[in-house]
């Protein structure tokens, strides 16, 4: 048996209410690794004969995957993968969060969740070491996030706490997801505890379909041992050195500071949906605005984790003594709950996202959605009639919190069609105003289904440098897995974190990952058979893409549509150090081509037969033979 | 050195800093519990009285322009110290402090526990634990290390769970003065509980697979090393400094002998205005 893995996954049929007991040939597990790759696998093998296409995302036929990597417990930092077919792209997303549920996963002695099926009512999971029960769940549904949590766990705690007094109840880690997940928002996030979200994807919306509203996991057994102790004592010990020492990094500020950093340094922060990326508002700068809010500067409930990126907010009521408290919105949840709709008030942008994660959703997504809503009422597309009598006006954080509110409950037309998530809430839009499609899909930013991270591309300063950094990305939109034109000047690194699974913030340059790898393991990777392993992973997410259905398709005639939203190529940047650039589509071209050429695509951007071969991956051969050009 | 009045006699012998510590040990200090006597586990009393310093009344200086190279601190008749440096007598450790707002749940106290004791990473053997309570309030759980408990009424007693157990196995550890357990065999486990149940924090925890009671000895075996120089293994984890080894303690040890809902509570009033119950936090 490899060190680190647990060793077994759990089947979960939530339909026929069974646990079963899976384990997992050690060839996969050496060639898939874990995390995203691993989990895109299972997901694939799962799915791939029903076929692909027909598998609607929020049926019962989907799979939700939650998973972690060998390392997990073993490394200072954490991250937990939540994977499936996702609602929004239609394709495979390894989206994850930083949090410590993956160590009690291992703790109670489980690689990943399997879970099928749908259960007929309102369930969750209480897995407590070997023993994973499915119990009633009605009493917490429609609760939002935080008040489920602490339903949950208080029962939980007392009933056990009874039981076994002397055995004081500890704190179980727990996942769960808040209204939108409920009511299948396909921007809806699986959110551990409060503020961790595993959010790209919709997988929210996956378990909110299968009638599962929580996974409470304690375990009581060590984090299984590395094949070699001493090995993994030295890349710990180096590791926790190393990111100790990036005090500046993280550390210090979180991941805060990005709001002036990409406004004003790299000109890459969606302003008023898209329209501009470059401000000079000082208060947006971590003084004004970290210190200002934050009660806690180390926060962080990751495993082992020095770095710390996250940070405790409070925010003052009106009237009321007593303080609100959250997680300091991050740069993302700044960028898309604050810059993106010209909100620049700290505590306005730390209430706009405490709601957001209380109603559970992927706060990035659901930040462009609104945005997106925000600018056609601008334009003139919606109108007061559409919006519930809403004035959608930039700046205006009571409105978004409205709107927040509405699409969790999918409240009027326009609440059902921006639940769909930007793509589809763009073509619904359309066909209920009777305009081309290509009209509104142009004030959509997204890239296959799912809406931008706040890395813009037009400024080239960011690290999202090339413009088919998106376009081309077999996640979309998510700016944690940007293409790059050869694997390993970029793309490899995400791939292999997620499945390792690494964090982006503490894990460390990709041949001290092999070296991870191989310590915690026992078998050698190095950064060849570790590309290999990218390519898999890749490979299958690529192809899942390009199948999609059964709603949306990313191939026409025969051709992947890899593209970037209108706005890219069409508008210049208004402002900042760069002033008038925009994509070229010259260079988009060349960029392309030479992706498809490295990464083994044909002209038409579908992965060739011999390469796929070559990865040991006949059947998503066989399966793409369905969107090959005859 | 001129100013310094002539009738004053110079000492025999100069006073060294140890003397000095000395004298300050025995009365000069008042109101700081002193962390090692003869046996830990009895404090001497609480010294109240503070003699007041007689004022001698000096004639006030000519003010004589000197260089600044040449200036030598002049009138000072004692060390200025640091406060912690007035106990280097008693290098031993005594009390781990808990500092919750420095404490990111990164759980490597957790961690380092069971790698010292059990040689691997299981944090469900571990002596320390921190509570995941809502709202970002985690909570350090770990023994108070009370050698003696008040009761209002004045009386003392050694340690409830010392009282309370029915094999008699705890003692109050006559190196760290912490409670350790002399025949671990003869534990009763979780079943019995009875120091759990007696302790007001809810202490003591239980081996998920031995059954034995686990309680923090301050890792004793560390107090003799040099290259540990008595720093338990979790303080040494601490990334944040949240956890501190003293040898003294300015406030009662009951401070931190409270459960983790206790001083959730007490932390959410402090931080957020929160005016809720122990019952309260989830």
């Amino acid at each position: 048996m490899p060190g680190g893995y647990a060793g077994r996954f759990a089947e979960i049929d939530l339909s026929k209410g069974t646990v079963k007991e899976v384990t997992l040939p050690e060839e996969v597990l050496k060639n898939y690794v874990g995390g995203r790759a691993l989990g895109a696998w299972i997901t694939w093998q799962r799915l791939k004969d029903k076929p692909w296409e027909s598998v609607d995302p929020l049926s019962p036929d989907n799979v939700l995957v939650v998973l972690v990597g060998p390392i997990n417990g073993l490394y200072p930092g954490s991250r937990t993968i939540v994977t499936g077919k996702s609602p929004l792209s239609n394709g495979i997303i390894g989206s994850s969060a930083g949090t410590w549920f993956d160590a009690a996963m291992k703790m109670a002695g489980w690689d990943g969740f399997i879970i099928t099926g749908r259960a007929t009512s309102p369930v969750y999971l209480w897995v407590f070491d070997d023993k994973i029960e499915i119990r009633d769940a009605s009493k917490y549904w429609g609760k939002r996030t935080r008040e489920a949590r602490n339903a949950i766990l208080r029962d939980l705690r007392s009933e056990l706490g009874k039981k076994m007094p002397s055995r004081w109840p500890k704190v179980p880690a727990i996942a769960l997801v808040g209204p939108a997940g409920e009511n299948k928002v396909r921007n809806a996030c699986v959110m551990f505890g409060q503020f961790d979200a595993a959010g790209r994807g919709g997988y929210g919306a996956v378990m909110g379909s299968k009638n599962l509203k929580a996974i409470v996991v304690y375990g009581t057994k060590p984090i299984p041992e590395p094949a070699n102790k001493d090995a993994w004592r030295t890349l710990w010990t180096a590791l926790m050195q190393r990111n100790i020492q990036r005090y500046g990094a993280y550390r210090r500020w979180g991941t805060g500071r990005g709001l002036w950093q990409f406004g004003w340094w790299t000109a890459s922060l969606p302003i008023r949906n898209w329209q501009d990326e470059w401000h000079e508002n000082i208060i947006a700068g971590p003084h004004e605005y970290e210190h200002g809010l934050w009660v806690r500067q180390f926060w962080s409930r990751c495993w082992m984790c020095v770095q710390h990126c996250y940070k405790t907010a409070v925010v003052r009521q009106e009237g009321r003594p007593e303080r609100l408290v959250s997680e300091l919105p991050d740069y993302e949840n700044q960028a898309t709950h604050g810059s993106i709709l010209d909100e620049w008030d700290p505590e306005q942008i730390c209430t706009n996202t405490m709601l957001a994660n209380d109603l559970g959703y992927d706060t990035i997504g659901i930040g462009n959605t609104i945005a997106f809503a925000f600018e056609l009422y601008e334009k003139g597309i919606l109108t007061k009639d559409d919006t519930g009598g809403l004035e959608l006006k930039w700046g205006d954080s009571n409105a978004w919190r409205a709107m927040l509110e509405k699409v969790a409950r999918r409240e009027g037309w326009l609440g059902e069609a921006l639940a769909l998530g930007e793509y589809r809430a763009a073509l619904e839009i359309a066909k209920r105003k009777g305009l081309p499609p290509e009209k509104v899909l142009y004030y959509a930013i997204q890239c296959k289904g799912i809406e931008w991270g706040a890395h813009g591309i037009r400024s080239g300063l960011d690290y999202t440098r090339w413009t088919i950094s998106y376009a081309v990305s077999v996640q979309g939109g998510d700016h944690t897995s940007i293409a790059s034109p050869r694997i390993e000047d970029f793309e490899i690194t995400p791939i292999i974190y997620d499945s390792g699974a690494f964090c982006w913030f503490t894990g460390p340059p990709i041949d001290q990952a092999a070296m991870w790898l191989t310590a915690v393991t026992g078998w050698t990777y190095t950064v060849d058979t570790l590309k290999d392993v990218a390519m898999r992973s890749l490979m299958i997410q690529r192809a899942a893409t390009l199948l999609g259905g059964p709603d949306v398709s990313w191939v026409k005639d025969g051709k992947a549509l890899d593209v970037n939203p209108g706005r890219m190529m069409e508008e210049p940047l208004p402002s900042g150090p760069v002033k008038g650039k925009k994509v070229d589509p010259e260079v988009f071209k060349k960029e392309l081509a030479t992706y498809y050429e490295t990464h083994g695509y044909d002209e038409n951007g579908i992965p060739k037969s011999e390469v796929l071969r070559a990865l040991g991956l006949p059947d998503v051969d066989e399966a793409l033979n369905r969107v090959r050009k005859k | 050195m001129a100013e310094k009045p002539t009738s004053e006699k110079p000492p025999e012998k100069a006073v060294t800093r140890r003397d000095f510590l000395r004298g300050l040990a025995v009365g000069a200090v008042a109101g700081v519990v002193v962390g090692g006597g003869a046996t830990a586990a009895l404090l001497p009393p609480r010294v109240v009285t503070v003699e007041k310093p007689v004022e001698k009344i000096v004639e006030k200086p000519v003010e004589k322009p000197v260089p600044v190279a040449q200036v030598v601190p002049t009138g000072v008749k004692r060390p200025t110290l640091f406060i912690t440096e007035y106990f280097m007598d008693y290098p031993r450790p005594f009390l781990i402090w808990r500092r919750h707002e420095l404490c990111a749940g990164d759980e490597l106290c957790v961690v380092a526990c069971s790698l010292a004791k059990e040689g691997k990473i299981w944090p469900e053997a571990s002596r320390i634990r921190i509570y995941h309570f809502s709202d970002q309030l985690d909570i350090i759980h770990l023994c108070a290390m009370c050698r003696e408990w008040q009761e209002p009424t004045g009386t003392k007693t050694p340690p409830p769970c010392v009282a309370a157990c029915p094999v008699g196995i705890l003692k109050v550890s006559e190196k760290t003065g912490a409670v350790v357990v002399t025949d671990i065999a003869k534990c009763l486990g979780s079943k019995c509980g009875k120091c759990h149940e007696a302790c007001p924090g809810k202490y003591p925890y239980f081996h998920p697979v031995t059954d034995k009671v686990l309680i923090c000895d301050l890792c004793e075996t560390r107090v003799d090393d040099p290259a540990k120089a008595g720093i338990p293994a979790c303080v040494e984890a601490c990334p944040n400094d949240a956890l501190h080894i003293m040898d003294f303690v300015p406030h009662s040890v009951k401070t931190f002998s409270r459960t983790p809902e206790e001083f959730a509570a007490l932390i959410a009033k402090k931080w957020y205005n929160w005016k809720i119950k122990p019952e309260e936090v989830e």
